[in-house]
């Protein structure tokens, strides 16, 4: 990203952020509420048109054209779940849009978060540890060159965030970049190769 | 399409109530009718306007074809719906072609279920012309329905205003109707059946003119997706 500027009704949320994440390598992003951390991915991910700036992922300018960059996994914001669908039901539904992941992927992906991909219960009955554990399924079942996670540990009791550590770093040695935004630095440092810090909209790297 | 069937249909809980509603309603309708509720019902064209007259479209249809709605259209308006396609362009042809699609299958389901009560309920001979006409129509409203809704969820994001705005664009033509000297012309159910059997020349009129309506709210989704 380079000198990204982004303003919402007259406020910056990001203001001139210029940042590289490292291929490859586990990037933390850390910082207080509003600090502009989730503007931050969605600007990554394309998601919303920044005012300034230039954002590349894997060599493609995301910021200006229609096209969400490929291969690319992510947790922003709260996935829109289908109550009356199981977990691997709603994990279909979204991979049948594309048609890019098959069912063993599909049910390897939920394997690797803790849920079972057989289990029949609706995820109107999940708990909302489980439901982050299948927003990660989702982030990660395509086995994307980038995942960006907003948060990923939220809800997870410790056995999910140490599993939560040990999927990261399976995804790491598979080759994927993976940019994670939290608010608890300590989480960050337990997977983090690199880490910043977010405030007023501006990023700084802190090692 | 088989992913706009499956998002639109599939265990989608609110749609199969809606249409248990529908046919409901349409019971009722046929046991009014076989009991000469309607005074004027001679002929097919005053059955099928008592059972899908503008009416019955602004105060249970509309309502109904929202329900229905509700959950694909909240899913379409997901960033992972727009992430998942690929680009916005995508999203939002896929977001056309479920309206069409959706519109297609609930303007089958209201005309069917108007022919059959009506068959079970009076002696008339069926006005084809009338059926395919409203049939043709009614995939219009529908799908405009959905557009106004997705529409509005996405510039609003509050489910309950966006079901609002249907409803009052179902309202629409029963006030254009019924209002003392509202004066305001058709833009939906009351463009869809005609008493006295529709001229060619007017149903390519009122096709246009909804055309023009679908295309505009298109744009606004489109546009919309882009931001």
């Amino acid at each position: 990203m380079r000198g990204v500027t982004k303003r919402i009704h007259g406020k910056t949320v990001l203001d001139g952020v210029t940042v590289e994440f490292p291929r490859g390598e586990i990037s933390g992003v850390r910082g207080h509420n509003g600090s502009g951390k989730t503007m931050l991915l969605r600007a990554v991910a394309g998601l919303i048109r920044i005012d300034e700036g230039e954002v590349r992922v894997l060599g493609r300018d995301v910021a200006r054209g229609d096209t969400f960059p490929e291969s690319m996994g992510f947790l922003i914001e709260p996935m829109k779940l289908w109550d009356d669908l199981t977990g691997f039901q709603n994990l279909r539904m979204l991979a049948s849009i594309r048609g890019a992941v098959g069912q063993d992927e599909i049910e390897n992906a939920l394997r690797r978060v803790g849920l079972d991909p057989e289990d029949k219960r609706r995820v109107k009955s999940y708990s909302l540890g489980m439901h982050q554990r299948l927003c990660i399924a989702q982030a990660i079942m395509e086995r994307p060159a980038i995942i960006l996670l907003d948060e990923p540990t939220n809800a997870l009791d410790d056995v999910g965030r140490c599993s939560m550590r040990g999927l990261l770093l399976e995804e790491k040695r598979r080759g994927a970049t993976i940019v994670i935004v939290s608010h608890d630095a300590a989480e960050l440092d337990a997977v983090a190769d690199y880490r910043f810090e977010m405030s007023e909209g501006a990023i700084r790297k802190e090692w | 399409m088989k992913t706009v069937l499956y998002v639109l249909f599939y265990r989608n809980r609110p749609a199969v109530i809606a249409l248990v509603l529908l046919l409901a309603v349409r019971f009722v309708q046929a046991a009014a009718l076989a009991r000469g509720a309607l005074v004027i019902g001679e002929t097919f064209g005053d059955a099928y306007a008592f059972c899908s007259g503008a009416n019955m479209g602004a105060f249970v249809f509309t309502p109904l074809l929202v329900v229905a709605v509700m959950r694909p259209a909240a899913m379409m308006t997901g960033s992972h719906f727009a992430a998942w396609s690929g680009d916005r362009r995508c999203a939002s042809l896929r977001c056309l072609g479920a309206s069409l699609v959706f519109g297609l299958v609930a303007s089958a389901l209201l005309n069917h279920s108007a022919g059959v009560a009506i068959a079970l309920a009076v002696s008339v001979q069926p006005d084809v012309f009338t059926l395919r006409c409203s049939f043709a129509l009614q995939v219009a409203v529908c799908s405009i329905t959905f557009m106004v809704y997705v529409n509005l969820l996405y510039a609003i994001g509050s489910p309950a205003i966006a079901f609002m705005g249907c409803v009052l664009y179902g309202l629409w033509d029963f006030m254009a109707q019924n209002v003392v000297g509202g004066g305001v012309p058709s833009v939906g159910w009351g463009l869809t059946v005609d008493f006295g059997g529709p001229a060619f020349k007017d149903v390519i009129f009122r096709f246009s003119l909804f055309g023009m309506a679908f295309v505009v709210l298109f744009l606004i989704s489109f546009f919309s997706f882009q931001q």
